[in-house]
């Protein structure tokens, strides 16, 4: 924890401080049908003749079952299209790689993963996916998921500011507003700024070169018909190769990892994702990727408290925000630059901390920043393998993604999030004082928690249901590079990822079998919509809403107090919902490590 | 047609089937939302 360290987090601080404020008021008047901005002469045209030839009205608005019926069809239809590619792979064009169909049960996988904005990859990028794939299958996703939880998010704030309204917004003008005026503008200009820093972006075959050693190495086999063998379990047949010459990856990377970071995808074009030297090449690359991370789910909070005329409350949930990603940077930091205690006594640590699983570019206080802020903001992009951290050090990106990824949070998904732990705050202070709760003059009642109640259940359920099943079934436990607690964490964090829509992996969990790819799709297609259906009826709810004046007992949504309090709520129930599974796991394995066992 | 062949067509059946199915329960479950 050295001085330049220090600096580089302060100047991340500041980047994300000074960005916020012009954004959100940009992303404000994108969320506003009728805002302008400076792109109108290039993009309203644009604008228009999507409309006419989808026969969209953008002036005809709608109410939340339209809404959500507009989000479910639209998601349907993009999941299996993503679908057919993928199992049409072998007969699309851009394929100089002659890459076979995925299974089944990858292409289910990968299709629900990139439509509800996971990104968890079971395939490795460069080995598995055309460019064409690459490009329309999984890159035209990054763009349609981030807007879609953008548009979630702008109708709930919609519902928020509204009063005595049956409208919330119209879906398609949201998404398509999104799209063209916000992700890809931005994208051009970070698609440029990698490609100056050395990011590949071209449609060569990929390059082979000559090893000056030949190295043998365990590889899984390949069947007659070029899908990978897998015994009856479904676990990968290896096999022993001599290799005498690498392959190096080309194709449109830099366009692909531009939305992947902006719009909190997190799905890597190679492997490593973000720890290849070609997707994030430079120490530049690197910081402007955890910025673009976490840009648009700082900005929503600017927008949130225009649009409801209130901008401290916009800033006291950005405040609380901040709070927990500081606090999650310097526990994961500090784990991990005290290191491992045996590695120590054996004499083999690395001099700044544990080392193991990290890329030597980035180092200790890059990986752990870069870990926090993924999981802070739902997206699986990794630069170190989190399967490598100490225990507690890996305990922050799960925990991250157990909070529900409200610490500023998928583009989206992350303000939508936190506005259910401000209304359960709200609804706490409320029976605390014993009064009606309120928010923002609006009276929270019981229909509204039961709403955010389902919203938090569904999380529980699928996370803990899944994992416990895997705990004690032959082909979850088949599939484990660890046992013991660290056996856990692996099952708990993939599920927890899924449902969280996250998308990064622990590592150490083979999970392209079909039970793991099955159940992880269905997993993440109930962590998405089963939380964003009981939002959008909440939003619809806010909106029918009469504001009523503010009175002695209005639990006020600005200031400290309120603050902590929304702090205190998010870490109250993320630890009620999961301490005995994280005992059970990390804590458990920390105490053990301190005993001397590693796992 | 092969046993291979015949095999892939049913898991895609089965895989598009577990999709649509899942979406529709979203849909119940929005209308479920709204009654309660």
């Amino acid at each position: 924890m050295n001085a330049h360290q220090w600096l580089e987090l302060a100047l991340y601080i500041g980047a994300l401080v000074l960005v916020t404020k012009p954004l959100g008021l940009y992303v404000n008047r994108v969320l506003n049908p009728g805002g302008r901005t400076w792109l109108d002469p290039v993009l309203r045209p644009l604008e228009r003749l999507t409309y006419w030839v989808f026969r969209v009205d953008p002036a005809e608005e709608q109410g939340w079952k339209q809404y959500a019926f507009a989000t479910l069809l639209f998601s349907l239809v993009s999941l299996l299209f993503t679908y057919a590619i993928l199992r049409l792979q072998q007969y699309l064009p851009l394929n100089p790689q002659k890459f076979g169909a995925l299974s089944e049960h990858l292409a289910f996988n990968t299709a629900a993963s990139f439509t509800t904005n996971t990104n968890w990859q079971s395939y490795g990028g460069e080995s598995t996916m055309s460019y064409f794939s690459q490009m329309v299958a999984l890159t035209i996703h990054n763009f349609f998921s981030a807007a879609v939880g953008i548009a979630v998010a702008a109708a709930l704030v919609r519902g928020i500011a509204r009063h005595t309204a049956t409208t919330i917004g119209n879906f398609w003008v949201d998404v398509t507003r999104i799209t063209y005026y916000l992700l890809l503008p931005v994208c051009v200009i970070l698609a440029l700024f990698f490609v100056s820093q050395g990011m590949i972006q071209n449609f060569k075959p990929y390059t082979t070169a000559k090893l000056i050693e030949p190295q043998t190495i365990s590889v899984q086999k390949t069947g007659a018909n070029g899908k990978p063998v897998v015994d009856a379990r479904g676990n990968p047949v290896m096999e022993e190769q001599t290799q005498d010459a690498q392959t190096i990856v080309q194709g449109p990377m830099a366009s692909q990892v531009a939305i992947k970071m902006l719009g909190t995808n997190g799905g890597g074009y190679t492997n490593a994702n973000a720890a290849h030297p070609f997707e994030n090449p430079t120490p530049f690359s690197n910081f402007f990727q955890m910025l673009a991370l976490l840009c648009i789910g700082s900005a929503l909070t600017y927008h949130l408290g225009r649009e409801t005329k209130n901008q401290k409350h916009g800033w006291a949930v950005w405040s609380a925000m901040f709070a927990m990603f500081l606090a999650g940077v310097l526990v994961c930091w500090w784990a991990e630059a005290k290191g491992n205690s045996i590695h120590q006594q054996l004499g083999v640590a690395a001099a700044g901390g544990n080392m193991e699983g990290k890329e030597v570019r980035f180092g200790i206080f890059d990986s752990a920043l870069f870990a926090t802020v993924t999981t802070d903001a739902s997206c699986g992009a990794v630069n170190s393998m989190h399967d490598s951290f100490t225990p507690l050090g890996g305990l922050v990106p799960l925990f991250n993604i157990q909070t529900g990824e409200v610490i500023f949070g998928g583009v989206g998904a992350g303000l939508y999030g936190m506005l259910i732990f401000v209304i359960l705050a709200v609804f706490i202070a409320g029976l605390m004082v014993g009064r009606t709760p309120e928010y923002l003059g609006k009276k929270i009642e019981a229909y509204d928690v039961k709403m955010v109640l389902l919203a938090f259940v569904i999380l529980a359920f699928i996370i803990l249901g899944f994992t416990a099943w895997a705990s004690v079934s032959d082909w979850g436990k088949s599939s484990l590079a660890n046992q013991g607690p660290h056996g856990l964490s692996e099952i708990l964090y993939a599920y927890t990822s899924g449902a969280g829509n996250n998308g990064s992996a622990f590592a150490g969990l083979n999970a392209n079998t079909p039970w793991y790819d099955t159940t992880l799709g269905i997993d993440m297609l109930l962590g998405r919509f089963g939380m964003i259906v009981p939002l959008l009826a909440l939003a619809g709810s806010l909106a029918r809403k009469k504001i009523i004046p503010a009175g002695a007992g209005t639990f006020p949504v600005t200031g400290l107090t309120f603050v902590v309090l929304l702090i205190g709520t998010v870490l109250l129930v993320g630890a009620l919902t999961f301490l005995p599974a994280l005992t059970l796991g990390p804590v458990v394995e920390h105490f053990l490590m301190l005993k001397g066992s590693l796992f | 047609m092969p046993f291979a062949c015949l095999n892939e067509i049913m898991l895609d059946v089965i895989y598009i089937g577990i999709a649509v199915a899942f979406f529709a329960a979203f849909l119940l479950y929005a209308r479920g939302c709204e009654k309660l």
